[in-house]
């Protein structure tokens, strides 16, 4: 079960952060850009499910996970836990574990017939679901989980990722629009802080990275992607 | 008469949203053109298989740019044979692209 005090929010952000630079799951090439799904090109690039390799890390970012949900959302709000396939499957089970829930995992894509095709573990109607993922970049993938899960008569509300990107104003509007609120540890703008502070990276490739996360949609279109963003 | 797969990537970044919309349009296409079917569900199955390589997958911008030069010249080939019309010919293009798709992926 759940252990850790309360971290402050900061330190969380921080910590995080730290940890993601350590198991260099964080990647910044401005150079050869990398390609967003929605074809937008970016020099960054966050592999977050190298982080269930390492004990230690996975152990202290799912006490986090589970202060900020209890901190700000409730102590009992939640019914059950559910993994988007594939990457937020083991977060979810970690959550799961230490909240005392029950879970289930959410397919991209629909396995047989009848409206929880989607869905593997049981559900019922009314149930008050967390989504669980790895990251959000545009939101897009969180709105087509919890979309399935409302079809087997979850109520799903809130959504939990141990990565913000943080650099689309639109992603909380879209996310609201569909009674989703999005919980996350750190964001962008945290790695790029800790990386000046632990001096990761080279000073031209962090100032590259800071030109992209004001403005990435202008960034793209300088680099051969799309100047918008595509659902 | 396949080059609307084409314009689908484009229109939409041909980044991993992109491909999904192809796949999808491209296997309604196949239900909905007997003619055609063999050729849009080699396409839709060659735009699904982009996506299922390269979802979160650190792809870069010369990745996308060559997988969609091999798209484009998969649907080229597929729209030459059917505008020739000989059953050879649509025979030929079908097993290029499916060969393309064995070894390279797309």
């Amino acid at each position: 079960m759940f252990s850790n005090a309360f971290a402050d929010r900061e330190l969380i952000a921080e910590m995080t952060a730290r940890m993601l630079l350590e198991v260099n799951a964080v990647h910044f090439n401005s150079d050869k850009p990398y390609m967003f799904t929605s074809g937008l090109a970016s020099p960054v690039y966050i592999d977050c499910r190298k982080l269930i390799s390492y004990p230690r890390i996975r152990e202290t970012l799912m006490d986090f996970s589970v202060s900020v949900l209890l901190r700000d959302v409730g102590f009992e709000q939640f019914d059950a836990i559910a993994g988007g396939e594939t990457a937020g499957i083991p977060f979810a089970a970690w959550i799961a574990q230490k909240m005392g829930l029950p879970m289930q995992y959410v397919r991209k894509k629909s396995k047989g017939f009848g409206r929880d095709a989607q869905i593997e573990g049981d559900i019922t109607d009314g149930q008050r679901v967390l989504l669980v993922e790895d990251l959000t970049t545009d939101g897009g993938s969180k709105i087509k989980f919890c979309e399935a899960l409302r079809r087997a008569g979850a109520m799903v509300n809130h959504t939990i990722v141990v990565f913000y990107y943080d650099i689309f104003p639109e992603t909380q509007k879209t996310l609201a629009e569909h009674d989703l609120t999005l919980h996350s540890l750190a964001t962008w703008r945290d790695v790029l802080r800790v990386a000046r502070k632990q001096g990761h990276f080279d000073a031209g490739t962090l100032s590259e990275v800071e030109v992209f996360l004001n403005a990435p949609l202008e960034w793209s279109g300088r680099n051969g992607g799309s100047t918008e963003i595509l659902k | 008469m396949f080059s609307f797969l084409t314009e689908i990537l484009i229109k939409n970044g041909k980044g991993i949203h992109a491909y999904r919309a192809c796949a999808e349009r491209g296997y309604e296409a196949a239900g909905e053109k007997p003619d055609a079917a063999a050729a849009f569900f080699l396409l839709a199955r060659s735009a699904e298989m982009f996506v299922d390589m390269n979802e979160r997958m650190p792809i870069t911008s010369k990745d996308i740019d060559a997988a969609f030069a091999q798209f484009q010249s998969n649907v080229e080939a597929l729209d030459s044979a059917w505008t020739n019309g000989s059953e050879r010919e649509t025979t030929k293009a079908l097993n290029f692209v499916a060969h393309s798709l064995m070894t390279r992926g797309t």
